[in-house]
């Protein structure tokens, strides 16, 4: 058994990051992605009800010459966030074939690490569950 | 609606040994009185019945009952009344005074010996004692006494306040067994004054009776779960639990601490939160990540695998935040060829913590609720614990198990989680806050002597070189790394 507490389903599965090539940004007010060279691509195969946003939109706002190199990576980061994780893997292919995209890849599945909350003693408060 | 009494006992005589306010019913005093084996003499509700031969006995005791306002007269072992009315017949029988020999050659069971004891119950309980000094006059009865009134025996519990619970936090002892927290309190500082520990996770109780008041959410969305509210709770507890006659006490107690939930806009986003938190803090506050994932082996990770955490880390440490990291709990070697150029293999400048064996190396009575079969030895005390990460990227290591903190309530259980408490907190997440309150602690001191913080690097320098080595244990060899525990007595000296 390793320890872990999962969260609830509706966090997880619905969400891909990804990350931009160098040189692109996204007009989230647009929905287009845009490079230097006047390039752009519409993701026009999202499903209705998706979003994408920056990861860190602080960062992707601020200008670059204030910023650490750190931050200045984290300005490339992006989610798409689905409404339900239904077909969330397939779309991860298409969105690896977007011009504007560096690596694009499912979200962590993130957990707690620690044993699953089962150590109540009965009688006690694992009868409040 | 029945009265409450309220006994006051709130002095404390030990460490974990007081006793607080409770409350009984208002149940009436009631007398006791027990018959002479030999006096042929039963009861009905209201008074005392005899044979003819007997009458003067009976009518002793129902010139008593008649000097006073009885509720009622009964069986004090719930017999019925007829069945007392039958030991008339054996009572007859007995000589005086009957031997245990005689008693038993007659038959006297105990069914019979438990018939003689009455319960008389007076309708004013100031009574009580007149009724049983005038029955103990009475030739039929043996002795009669006002019944004792019961007072809870043990210690006090959930159902009466809540105990003392840190001679249970041995973490907070002296090394090698604990990090030696208790041994720099009284430094200047060093409970963590002045510094802010930010907790990033999902949820806490942040109304549990031992926190702190004003733990605020600086950031994200809190998730209605409970198992993740226990957990938060649980981390909490073990840095700022507040010290008083109840409850924990945390390793840095005088530490201000915020929480940051990692979901954003309905999804996790731990690059956001770990950015946006280090906006809130300043150059000596300390950051937890208590969050792994699932990585390409299919097993748990560190967080700063991926490589917008590592960069919001990298971000953080550059401002002077102290990053602690739980390794996670995936038996996974982080060294290996698959992890090259990842989080996993590169200097974050994060603190990352593994899970060790505490020095209460064995499960407890029921296996610790899964782990594995009651009292089942676990490993040596500051080794590998089996699920721990480890790797080179491993700094240091905290209890990952048997961790006494706030939440779950396995320890103390409660209508109200809010008294829940945990001897079995567990994992690397039990193990970063262990880490995580040591660094406030040394920062706290530090701000205290030197007028300023440390540099992150410079407090992991300090926790690995001064820190309890790691140790061998069968299956986990030091080559798993999940380096040393912290030794805060000798860590203060390189502040």
């Amino acid at each position: 058994m390793i320890p872990a507490v999962l969260p609830p389903k509706d966090l997880t599965g619905r969400t891909i990051d990804l990350k931009l090539k160098p040189g692109w940004w996204y007009d989230e007010a647009r929905g287009v992605f845009l490079n230097a060279d006047g390039e752009s691509f519409v993701p026009r195969s999202l499903r209705r009800n998706a979003r994408i946003v920056y990861k860190v939109p602080d960062l992707a706002r601020a200008s670059p010459q204030a910023l650490s190199d750190a931050e200045k990576d984290l300005r490339s980061y992006l989610q798409v966030i689905l409404p339900t994780s239904h077909g969330t893997k397939a779309l991860v292919k298409q969105v690896q074939s977007w011009p504007a995209i560096e690596e694009a890849h499912l979200a962590p599945q993130i957990s707690l690490p620690t044993a699953a909350a089962a150590q109540r003693l009965p009688g006690r408060a694992g009868k409040k569950r | 609606m029945a009265r409450k009494r309220t006994v006051s006992r709130k002095k404390q005589t030990a460490p974990g040994f007081t006793t607080t306010p409770f409350k009984t019913p208002d149940l009436p005093d009631y007398v006791v009185a027990e018959l002479r084996y030999e006096s042929p003499v039963a009861f009905t509700t209201s008074s005392f019945v005899a044979p003819a031969a007997a009458e003067n006995e009976a009518n002793s005791l129902n010139n008593v009952l008649a000097r006073f306002d009885i509720a009622t007269v009964r069986s004090q072992f719930g017999q019925r009344i007829a069945d007392v009315r039958n030991r008339i017949e054996l009572a007859e029988a007995l000589p005086a005074e009957p031997s245990a020999r005689v008693l038993k050659a007659k038959g006297a069971d105990a069914a019979f010996r438990q018939s003689g004891f009455v319960q008389i119950v007076p309708k004013k309980g100031a009574d009580a004692k007149k009724l049983a000094d005038a029955l103990n006059r009475a030739k039929p009865v043996w002795q009669a006494y006002v019944a004792p009134r019961p007072v809870p025996a043990g210690l006090t519990g959930s159902s009466v306040g809540t105990r003392l619970f840190e001679p249970g936090q041995g973490y907070l002892y002296s090394a090698p067994d604990g990090i030696g927290a208790a041994d720099v309190w009284g430094l200047a500082g060093a409970k963590g004054r002045s510094v802010t520990i930010c907790d990033i996770e999902g949820a806490w109780n942040t109304r549990h009776e031992d926190l702190p008041a004003g733990i605020s959410l600086i950031g994200g969305t809190m998730i209605s779960d409970l198992g993740w509210r226990n957990h938060g709770t649980a981390v909490l507890g073990e840095m700022v639990s507040t010290p008083n006659s109840k409850g924990c006490v945390g390793i840095s107690h005088e530490a201000k601490a915020v929480v940051h939930s990692a979901v954003i806009n309905g999804v996790f986003n731990l690059a956001q939160a770990l950015t946006n938190a280090a906006a809130q803090l300043k150059a000596g506050d300390v950051i937890l990540i208590e969050l792994q994932a699932t990585g390409p082996n299919g097993k748990y990770v560190a967080m700063q695998y991926w490589s917008d955490v590592f960069s919001a880390i990298v971000a953080a440490t550059a401002k002077g935040i102290t990053v602690v990291e739980a390794a996670g709990n995936g038996n996974e070697n982080f060294d290996l060829p698959i992890f090259n150029n990842t989080g996993l293999q590169k200097d974050s400048g994060a603190i990352i913590v593994g899970a060790g064996i505490p020095p209460a190396n064995f499960l407890d009575f029921d296996g610790s609720g899964g782990f594995g079969s009651a009292y089942q030895n676990i490993g040596v005390p500051r080794s590998r614990i089996w699920f721990s990460n480890y790797g080179k990227i491993v700094n240091v290591q905290g209890w990952g198990f048997h961790v006494t903190t706030l939440g779950y309530g396995d320890l103390q259980g409660d209508a109200s989680e809010n008294k829940w408490y945990s001897m079995r907190f567990s994992g690397t997440s039990s193990a970063s806050p262990i880490v995580t309150g040591a660094v406030a602690c040394i920062q706290g001191r530090a701000k205290a002597k030197n007028g300023a913080p440390l540099t992150p690097a410079k407090v992991r320098s300090i926790l690995m070189s001064t820190g309890t080595a790691q140790v061998a244990g069968p299956g986990v060899p030091l080559a798993q790394r999940i380096g040393p525990q912290p030794n805060l007595p000798k860590a203060m000296l390189s502040v």
